[in-house]
């Protein structure tokens, strides 16, 4: 199956993650409501690749993030890296594994401390990990790192405060804090979401060359489906905490067998003049929420399928389990037949 | 961060916190010049009652007190007393202050719940019977004054720190650098504790003001050091000999006077500090 | 049939850096039931624009220059009387992220009907409430949630709220600033569905505000691309969108990943928007522009007709 595929290495592995919270107010019965950010969550992260963690607010891709980085704690469930259960690590182990991870903020403002020079945000992780550098190293280092991410002329950047740096140079110096210590994984929070459009570009051509011989994996997080096509390699779709859709990222898109996939993709506006589909699924209503989980499939009582296909008893009695529906392209709805093509899926009675 | 020079620069250039400066600097010129160039002997009584409470002559500028002492070079050496009382009560009040407030605010153990108490019960004590009772067992000095002020002052200090400390702990560069792996000291005096600062800078400036606020009407009430003459002891003494019913105004007005200017001058410095702190007190 | 015309508008801002020339020297007009949309980066001067035809601007804003007929009347002449007699009876404005400035202490349904009560004198509280209610319908939400309070809605539903005060008064035109940003991508789809019907069922000109193109190329009717406080490129949306003629037009639409062409990496555009304060001479966008020559340093191109309903302002296109 998925074994013989993987000529690469698996980085990350999540078994059955939950993240839940409690909330104080009570629910009419009494009973103490849970929030249920992660629920039940499995997938494994290749080494050198980029995945994309797809939802809207609420799905739950943000926790997972920082669960899998350990941030915040699971409530349950597993988090292997690299084999090793993070669970098990001790207090000197977790701190080295800890300069392996590392996480990039959305917002390029409020992750950087205000007080801080660029030169002292760079310096902060070297003082922290590498004691082993002598002041002149680090300079030197700190320099190269400024450079690398396009922070020119790197002595003159090197004093300033953030409040005199663009949101783009902002994001950049962000980016080199979470490079310099040569992670192998890095969590990618919406990193580019509070930036103009025409930034964009180049913040994420620079997280593309910091994966060249470093041999970087990234898990990245956004809600924008388009973005997330052009960069990634393999996209994970997620609603209300669980995991709908998995796969490449083409067939994801192109091909997604996921009704929630397919309305995502449906409304995602294209520039006027560029091919468009005819059907546009908008979907009734909001997500439910995460303290109120719909029984059965939690996409059903929103789902166009189910509504089209007169309303499955099976669809709000019984959890769909992810199953395979194409080479490496797995999928959790009822109606999915492994090797049938979504259309005639569609078209079945 | 801003070098002090813009600070004061920018102090210079508001109306509110010119005057304040201009205040503070005659005090400050008066309190450190003053009695060198003036020296006052507290000790040097009048030796015949005709010097008592006399009106302003030249040899006199100010006239004298009800012990013939020359008012002028008394009020100089005030200035020096009330300074030093508000100073270093206010030293001890932020010192207490910032220390409860950043520990009790970035912790959320139980350390936090006791240190909160224990500012509860500070905040508490009512500061005359303190003072009253101190000075029964140790004789009223100066230093009795400034412990009771520093003790009495430092929890509203701690709980304007502790606030901002709680909102500063919640903001996304300190989750950043924690999950670096920074210790807990690390975080709470690189990061948390120079975001922390203008505030501090800010109230202390008004803690300053209150503390000099306070000694005067300690003082007045007869519990200030009798050697070291603060004004308020001078406003003390002008009352309990009825210079006021004598009409001598030159012993009253001058030390009362002295304490408007030296209040108003930390006032107005300290609230015009806290605008360009805090960016959002700003009046556009 | 005209409803607006802005004619060689500009608006500096004082600040203690100097003058910030927000808007500089813009032309824009629109008819009767079009959609016009403004896009541009962040500081381009688009809001500035759009807020300065019902005059809301903040107080350190002067309009420099221009004139803005709406409707046959030249609303720069007016008094600000006269000025409070046009705001949301002509012309309302839903607000960037105003759905999180909804006052927390009011109902939803008081807050729709407050409009009402204070524009229009004759009007009865109870027919206020009426006409409140049947908003709430129109925008999808039940009437029974007049009374519910904003806390109790989500964004989405809030924004929905926001666009039914816009209506409270049968505005002739609505200006809508960033209405789907903070939203996610299917109640974007739904706001936006839910505009255009507004759209259609009350018979409104709009403008919409955005910094997505994607978002505006899907609604609008005609669109003015900003950059540095000038239009660089205006006219009919389908014209423009197909046929781009600007350099920033068409970088900045290349910025934009096309899932259905080719899985390639997008270009963006390097450097940064010029300094408003200190402006060179010339086409603000020659530093950025691949194809600028040497004239585009010395004079600023002026908006010009390249096509039927299709202007543009660079040298080349001239």
């Amino acid at each position: 199956m998925q074994q013989d595929k993987e000529s690469k290495k698996t980085i990350i592995e999540c078994r059955d993650l939950e993240v839940r919270f409690d909330v104080r107010k009570k629910q009419k019965g009494g009973k103490k409501m849970v929030v249920r950010a992660v629920d039940g969550v499995s997938l494994d992260i290749r080494e050198g690749e980029i995945l994309a963690a797809v939802g809207e607010s609420g799905c739950g891709k943000t926790t997972l993030g920082k669960a899998i980085l350990n941030i915040i704690k699971p409530t349950s469930g597993t988090v292997l890296y690299r084999g090793r259960n993070m669970a098990e690590l001790d207090k000197k182990e977790m701190q080295k594994t800890r300069s392996k991870m590392q996480l990039i903020y959305q917002d390029p403002y409020e992750s950087l401390d205000p007080g801080q020079t660029a030169y002292k945000t760079l310096e902060e992780p070297l003082l922290i990990h590498r004691k082993d550098l002598n002041t002149k190293e680090r300079h030197d280092l700190i320099m190269k790192q400024l450079e690398a991410v396009g922070l020119v002329p790197a002595d003159i950047i090197a004093e300033r405060y953030p409040h005199q740096m663009s949101g783009g140079q902002r994001q950049r110096l962000s980016i080199a804090a979470s490079v310099i210590l040569k992670p192998d994984f890095v969590v990618a929070d919406e990193p580019v979401s509070m930036l103009d459009v025409s930034v964009r570009a180049g913040i994420l051509k620079l997280m593309m060359d910091m994966q060249e011989g470093n041999a970087l994996t990234y898990l990245f997080i956004s809600h924008d489906l388009s973005l997330t096509w052009m960069i990634a390699d393999r996209i994970a779709v997620f609603y209300l905490g669980k995991l709908m859709e998995i796969g490449d990222a083409q067939a994801i898109v192109h091909n997604g067998y996921h009704p929630y996939t397919r309305a995502l993709v449906s409304v995602i506006p294209a520039m006027a003049g560029t091919k468009k589909p005819e059907d546009r699924h908008v979907l009734t209503g909001e997500t439910p929420a995460a303290t109120d989980v719909p029984k059965g499939c939690r996409f059903h009582t929103r789902c166009w399928m189910h509504m089209e296909k007169g309303c499955p008893p099976i669809c709000s009695e019984c959890e769909p389990a992810l199953r395979e529906v194409g080479e490496g392209h797995m999928a959790a709805c009822h109606f999915n037949r492994e090797g049938l093509p979504f259309e005639e899926v569609l078209n079945e009675e | 961060m801003k070098n002090k020079n813009s600070v004061l620069s920018q102090l210079w250039k508001d109306h509110m916190g010119k005057a304040g400066l201009i205040l503070l600097a005659i005090v400050f010129v008066m309190a450190i010049l003053g009695p060198m160039v003036f020296p006052f002997d507290s000790s040097q009584t009048a030796q015949s009652s005709s010097e008592i409470l006399n009106a302003p002559s030249v040899e006199h500028w100010l006239g004298t007190d009800d012990m013939g002492r020359d008012v002028f070079r008394s009020l100089l050496f005030g200035a020096r007393i009330s300074l030093f009382v508000g100073l270093m009560a206010t030293l001890i009040s932020i010192i207490v202050g910032t220390i409860v407030g950043l520990v009790s605010g970035y912790y959320r153990s139980i350390i936090s719940v006791i240190l909160m108490r224990i500012t509860d019960v500070f905040l508490a004590i009512p500061v005359l019977p303190l003072i009253i009772v101190l000075a029964a067992v140790f004789g009223q000095s100066i230093f009795i004054t400034i412990m009771v002020i520093g003790l009495t002052s430092w929890p509203s200090t701690a709980r304007i720190v502790r606030s901002q400390v709680l909102s500063i702990r919640e903001r996304m560069y300190i989750e950043r650098i924690k999950n670096l792996g920074a210790s807990d000291f690390r975080l709470m005096f690189r990061h948390v504790f120079p975001n922390v600062l203008p505030l501090i800078y800010a109230n202390t400036v008004l803690v300053i003001a209150g503390s000099i606020l306070s000694e005067a009407t300690l003082a007045f009430l007869g519990l200030g050091d009798p050697v070291n003459v603060s004004w308020g002891t001078m406003l003390h003494y002008a009352f309990v000999s009825g210079a006021m019913g004598r009409g001598a105004w030159w012993y009253i007005i001058p030390p009362g006077v002295g304490i408007l200017v030296i209040v108003l001058g930390f006032t107005l410095a300290g609230h015009c500090l806290d605008e360009i702190t805090n960016p959002k007190l700003r009046r556009v | 049939m005209s409803i607006l015309q802005v004619k060689d508008l500009s608006i500096e801002f004082s600040t203690r850096n100097g003058g910030v020339k927000a808007v500089r020297g813009v032309d824009l007009w629109m008819n009767k039931g079009e959609l016009l949309g403004i896009a541009g980066e962040s500081g381009c001067g688009k809001t500035t624009t759009a807020l300065s035809i019902p005059r809301l601007l903040p107080n350190n804003a002067t309009i420099t220059g221009g004139s803005v007929v709406f409707d046959g009347q030249d609303l720069s002449k007016l008094s600000e009387a006269e000025m409070e007699s046009i705001r949301w009876k002509e012309i309302s404005v839903i607000f960037q992220g105003a759905m999180n400035a909804l006052n927390p202490l009011r109902t939803v349904g008081h807050q729709i009907a407050e409009p009402i009560l204070l524009h229009e004198p004759g009007v009865s509280k109870k027919e206020a409430e009426e006409r409140a209610k049947a908003l709430l319908e129109e925008v999808g939400i039940a009437a029974s949630r007049y009374t519910n309070y904003p806390h109790e809605f989500s964004g989405g539903m809030r924004q929905r709220v926001m666009i039914a005060m816009s209506l409270a008064c049968n505005p002739k035109l609505v200006i809508a600033d960033e209405p789907v940003t903070a939203l996610d991508v299917m109640i974007q789809a739904q706001i936006l569905d839910l505009l255009r019907k507004m759209k259609r069922e009350h018979d409104l000109s709009m403008i919409m505000i955005s910094h997505d193109l994607s978002v505006l190329s899907e609604l609008c009717d005609k669109i003015a691309i900003m950059y540095a406080g000038k239009i660089v490129e205006f006219g009919d949306a389908r014209e423009v969108f197909t046929k781009p003629r600007h350099p920033y037009t068409i970088r900045l639409m290349k910025s934009y990943p096309n899932i259905y062409g080719e899985k390639t990496f997008v270009s963006g555009i390097p450097g940064y928007p010029p300094n408003l304060i200190h402006l060179e001479p010339g086409c603000p966008f020659v530093d950025r522009c691949e194809v600028c020559m040497e004239e585009c340093r010395h004079r600023e191109p002026v908006l010009s007709e390249i096509d039927d309903d299709h202007y543009c302002a660079c040298v080349r296109g001239e």
